[in-house]
């Protein structure tokens, strides 16, 4: 794909800044209720698509959400081979999703508005 | 029946990945690696009759570990690898060449500039430290047993001898150290350059979007 104008270039950049910065939500969002392991919660989020190109770089992502105390971690036996890390949403991590799900709705709305012609 | 080939698949894979993550904290790069392997094997798990072609797919859908590394780089505000520069390249020229037109001082000066360049992390640069002197020995073991077979050294008795050959296992030392170090940093240069070229690769993946 070719660009005219160098501010095409910025334009998709912020895009693909907002898909990382939602992925993060998401991924919150489905530990929320569930303690889940990597592969499960790879897996939840294909189920959705178009979130995740790379499945692989959801693991830089747990470890940066556990490094800043947004989600807690247990290691639990595994039926099969060595023990499984599952991750869980904190309290910390509730209130920041909460947050994120506050902004995102009035967000996304105000957008909505304005991309369908300023019509209600 | 795993896949017949997986321990070269998984091994080169792994191995990638850990030079990929290299700029991390350590405890970090363990944490990531660590969890990208119960990935694979809580995925392969799933496939009693894993062949190759499975395998490599399962890898594909992960994510080349260059692809890896720039997300993680990325999310912990790791700067990407610094470009290479002249003084790079003076440096390199000091140590690979330099060595034989002037020797110990070059080596000394392109060992001052390799330690004030940030385009090598700090572990290359110590990799290159210990490793020189060892292979430069380790190659000059192999020279004295590959002489005394072929018995170069009859009149051994003479002090002069003696003393030449001193010299010259001195000046052996001397001038290969630098230039194995030049070597492996060279190495670590071009594996980056990969690294870079991966990490480019992935805003313009990210830019279709």
């Amino acid at each position: 794909m070719q660009y005219m104008v160098s501010g095409a270039d910025s334009n998709v950049a912020l895009i693909s800044q907002m898909r990382r910065g939602a992925l993060e939500f998401c991924v919150m969002a489905l530990l929320e209720h569930e303690e889940r392991y990597g592969l499960e919660l790879v897996q939840a989020l294909e189920a959705v698509g178009g979130l995740v190109t790379s499945e692989g770089t959801i693991y830089p992502l747990l470890s940066r959400l556990r490094r800043d105390g947004l989600v807690e971690t247990t290691w639990r036996e595994s039926e099969a081979g060595p023990p499984r890390r599952y991750y869980r949403l904190s309290q910390e991590g509730s209130r920041s999703l909460a947050n994120f799900r506050e902004e995102w709705e009035r967000f996304s709305d105000a957008v909505d508005h304005v991309l369908a012609g300023g019509k209600s | 029946m795993s896949a017949p080939h997986a321990d070269t698949i998984l091994g080169g894979y792994r191995r990638r990945l850990d030079e990929e993550l290299q700029q991390l904290p350590r405890s970090r790069r363990e944490e990531i690696i660590a969890e990208v392997e119960a990935h694979i094997r809580d995925a392969r798990a799933a496939n009693p009759a894993e062949t190759d072609a499975d395998l490599l797919n399962l890898l594909d859908r992960l994510g080349d570990p260059g692809i890896i590394g720039v997300e993680a780089r990325q999310r912990f505000d790791v700067a990407e690898p610094a470009p290479v520069g002249l003084r790079e390249v003076i440096a390199l020229l000091l140590l690979l060449v330099g060595p034989f037109v002037i020797p110990v001082v070059s080596g000394i000066l392109g060992g001052l500039l390799v330690r004030s360049s940030v385009s090598w992390t700090a572990r290359q640069k110590r990799n290159a430290i210990v490793w020189s002197p060892v292979v430069t020995l380790g190659l000059l073991l192999l020279l004295i047993v590959l002489v005394n077979v072929i018995g170069v050294g009859n009149s051994s008795t003479s002090v002069v001898v003696v003393g030449v050959t001193g010299l010259f296992l001195v000046l052996f030392v001397v001038t290969l150290t630098p230039v194995v170090a030049g070597l492996l940093l060279a190495w670590a240069l071009a594996r980056r350059g990969r690294q870079r070229r991966i990490g480019h690769a992935v805003r313009e993946q990210r830019a279709r979007f």
